[in-house]
């Protein structure tokens, strides 16, 4: 398949509206629930399911959701300096963890490097170290076979 | 088919008009759910069609081959016609089957849904927060926020634990007030242009809005220019997943339940 870096767009970039099949984890609950059905004639996998549909519910009204909200807005004040300490440079600074997690967590079917990279607008050794970090921690996901990195907690 | 029905059988994509397939030229040039191998072909019944490709396996494995495969077809199929997309893995015994049980004991039905759709198509999008900016605009915003958060800077998590919750409920409520506006002006701005609006689960709290557009082909334009205007707007605030046009699964309510 092509890669798309557009689903969400760079900075600057228009939104661009993708074709179904060069976008398939936007629309992959669609194509499993929706259209014809026939009980008697689906002979789906349930399996197979797991591999890629699970998409991570977060339950909002939770203790766990209301502290990581408050540590949210706690960081937002460290991670916000004064426009301008960059001297500009917007170009190949490196993500921080947490926004690299809140991508691939976005992504039940994963996402690839070029992908990040393009995101990000990061280096590949950046975004590598900070991938691996974040499978060490359990964080995410590799899957090897299929160059992805995955959220965690997805069932292999 | 062989005769043997113990495993395999007839994978159906959906149903369409029959005449675009006719002209001796029913096969689409597409790799099939399954193996890839077997051809994409179509079942006719009067004046629709099923397209089917034989499937070789007992079980429909939810794999990124198989789904993309069953979309591409549909894709393929919609070059030439309306579209009634199937859900994925609907796999029938033999073609007798897809006739004489589908579509003709349904083909009323069957009729008037493929009617309904001529010439729409269906477009999907979701809006999600950009999570550092959302966390940053409510702080800004919202006094009452900051000020709880002030007052607890810099003292352990211990010992603020039911601060911290209860900022995170604050703060919980604001996404919710936040993304129920946005998720209301951008539906003011789309629905004018779509047919249908079909709203889907938001399936993560950066979710500001996820839904299905029933869209003239020729308004598609149009539309498409509102989204780029929607995104241009709220650049680095929120994020918008585009994607289409799509068969239009999310405007389909045909759901049997054959008997055997």
């Amino acid at each position: 398949m092509t890669m798309s870096y557009s689903r969400a767009p760079a900075r600057g970039a228009q939104v661009q509206r993708m074709g179904g099949s060069s976008s398939l984890a936007d629309v992959l609950n669609i194509i499993l629930d929706k259209g014809i059905v026939i009980d008697a004639w689906a002979r789906i996998s349930v399996i197979g399911i797991e591999l890629i549909t699970i998409e991570a519910r977060v339950v909002v009204a939770s203790v766990e959701t209301y502290l990581q909200y408050a540590e949210a807005i706690g960081l937002t004040a460290l991670a916000a300096p004064p426009q301008g300490d960059q001297g500009g440079q917007q170009r190949k600074m490196q993500p921080s963890e947490d926004r690299v997690l809140a991508y691939i967590s976005d992504r039940s079917e994963g996402a690839r490097l070029g992908e990040l990279e393009a995101y990000f607008d990061a280096s590949r050794e950046d975004l590598s170290n900070i991938l691996n970090q974040l499978a060490d921690q359990g964080k995410v996901r590799r899957d090897e076979e299929h160059k992805l990195y995955l959220p965690a907690g997805q069932k292999q | 088919m062989s005769g043997a029905q113990a495993s395999g059988g007839v994978y159906i994509y959906g149903v369409v008009h029959r005449e675009p397939f006719q002209d001796g030229d029913n096969s689409l040039d597409v790799a099939a759910v399954g193996d890839g191998g077997s051809a994409v072909r179509t079942v006719e019944y009067r004046d629709l069609a099923a397209i089917v490709s034989d499937f070789p396996a007992d079980r429909c494995d939810v794999t990124r081959e198989n789904v993309l495969a069953h979309q591409r077809v549909l894709e393929r199929a919609m070059e030439r016609s309306d579209v009634l997309p199937a859900a994925f893995g609907l796999v029938a015994e033999n073609d007798a089957d897809v006739r004489e049980k589908l579509l003709r004991p349904e083909f009323e039905d069957l009729h008037r849904a493929l009617d309904s759709l001529r010439g729409r198509v269906e477009l999907e999008l979701k809006v999600l927060w950009n999570r550092e900016a959302l966390f940053s605009e409510i702080v800004e915003e919202s006094d009452e926020i900051a000020t709880l958060r002030d007052s607890i800077a810099g003292l352990s998590p211990e010992a603020t634990y039911y601060e911290r919750i209860n900022l995170g409920e604050m703060v919980a409520a604001e996404i919710d007030r936040r993304s129920d506006q946005v998720a209301e002006e951008v539906l003011d701005a789309l629905q004018p242009l779509s047919v249908e609006t079909r709203l889907n689960e938001n399936l993560t709290d950066m979710t500001v809005l996820n839904a299905s557009f029933l869209v003239e082909k020729k308004d598609v334009p149009d539309f498409d220019a509102r989204v780029q205007e929607l995104g241009a707007r709220s650049l680095g605030r929120l994020n918008f997943h585009y994607v289409g046009p799509l068969p239009p699964y999310s405007f389909v309510d045909v759901s049997l339940s054959l008997e055997e």
